[in-house]
């Protein structure tokens, strides 16, 4: 526990040290999380395009 | 190099390594920041601001790395015309912008305390910056241009057209007398930097690289998908 206390406390510095790593974690979730959403869109798309053309044929 | 031309060889391939890289990219982070946080000391003249470096120079070498992989596919791409080049340039862009991003922001986070300013006009920041324009410009070029043959000419021209600015950057502390201290050592036999220090720096640049790795091939099976999706619509409208 105090191990993480002291992990918390980056003393006069601990602002700028944490928005570094939030700044960090927003852009590499981010990044996921859009790349993800669009690979599931363009997934449905693609399987429902595939199901069209099967009925056609 | 022809064979990952066929979608499916690559998307097998792409599943093949996803995994792996997932798996690396996890451990890397954990056991990173792990030394991050709890095992590397202070710097003496920096003090706790030392723990910002840890994602900063990973994520400064890791946005010239991708620069250079976008320049050297759009090469392959406009020579050899390989399908996959355009592809990844186009994936690994966002992904790049990203890690500049994160270059520049931890860098002003960085200046503030140490330097008294969170940003200064020297070469180092500037070239940096303009890197950042030149991702912001190759992105809007695939977003403007509906035509896949002609975004991917008019983005690799463009790559091939910035990548004068990685040596800028990368020699800019040699070259001009900067506020951005000259590169450290820290691959060879005396490094600059302790072994406390090295030890999580390189963690991270593990899990950065396996971070890219991991969603470029995601983003390059979107692309492939995309593509599919047009071949299929202009199929369907030829019929």
């Amino acid at each position: 526990m105090n191990d993480l206390l002291d992990m918390l406390d980056m003393g006069e510095y601990a602002a700028y040290i944490w928005a570094s790593y939030g700044a960090a974690f927003v852009i590499f979730v981010a990044t996921i999380i859009v790349t993800k959403k669009q690979q599931k869109s363009t997934r449905q798309q693609v399987e429902a395009l595939r199901a069209n053309r099967k009925n056609q044929s | 190099m022809h064979k990952f031309a066929n979608p499916a060889r690559f998307n097998r391939l792409a599943d093949q390594i996803l995994p792996w890289s997932l798996g690396v990219m996890i451990l890397a982070f954990g056991y990173g920041l792990y030394l991050t946080f709890f095992a590397s000391p202070e710097d003496y003249q920096q003090g706790q601001t030392v723990r910002i470096m840890y994602i900063h120079v990973p994520s400064a070498m890791m946005s010239m790395g991708a620069y250079v992989m976008i320049a050297v596919t759009s090469f392959i791409g406009l020579v050899w015309r390989h399908p996959l080049a355009a592809i990844s340039g186009k994936a690994c862009a966002p992904i790049g912008a990203g890690f500049t991003a994160l270059a520049l922001l931890t860098g002003m986070a960085w200046g503030q305390p140490m330097w008294g300013t969170f940003w200064i006009w020297d070469a180092r920041l500037t070239s940096v910056l303009v890197l950042f324009f030149l991702y912001l410009g190759y992105m809007a070029i695939w977003q403007a241009m509906e035509d896949h043959e002609k975004a991917s000419k008019a983005a690799a021209i463009l790559a091939l057209v910035g990548a004068i600015n990685i040596p800028i950057i990368k020699f800019s502390v040699n070259w001009w007398n900067t506020l951005h201290q000259p590169a450290s050592s820290m691959f060879s036999k005396n490094p600059d930097i302790p072994a406390s220090m090295q030890a999580p720096l390189f963690a991270m640049i593990i899990a950065f690289s396996a971070y890219f790795t991991t969603v470029l091939l995601w983003r390059m099976k979107l692309e492939v998908d995309r593509r599919k999706i047009a071949a299929m619509r202009t199929a369907r409208m030829t019929q």
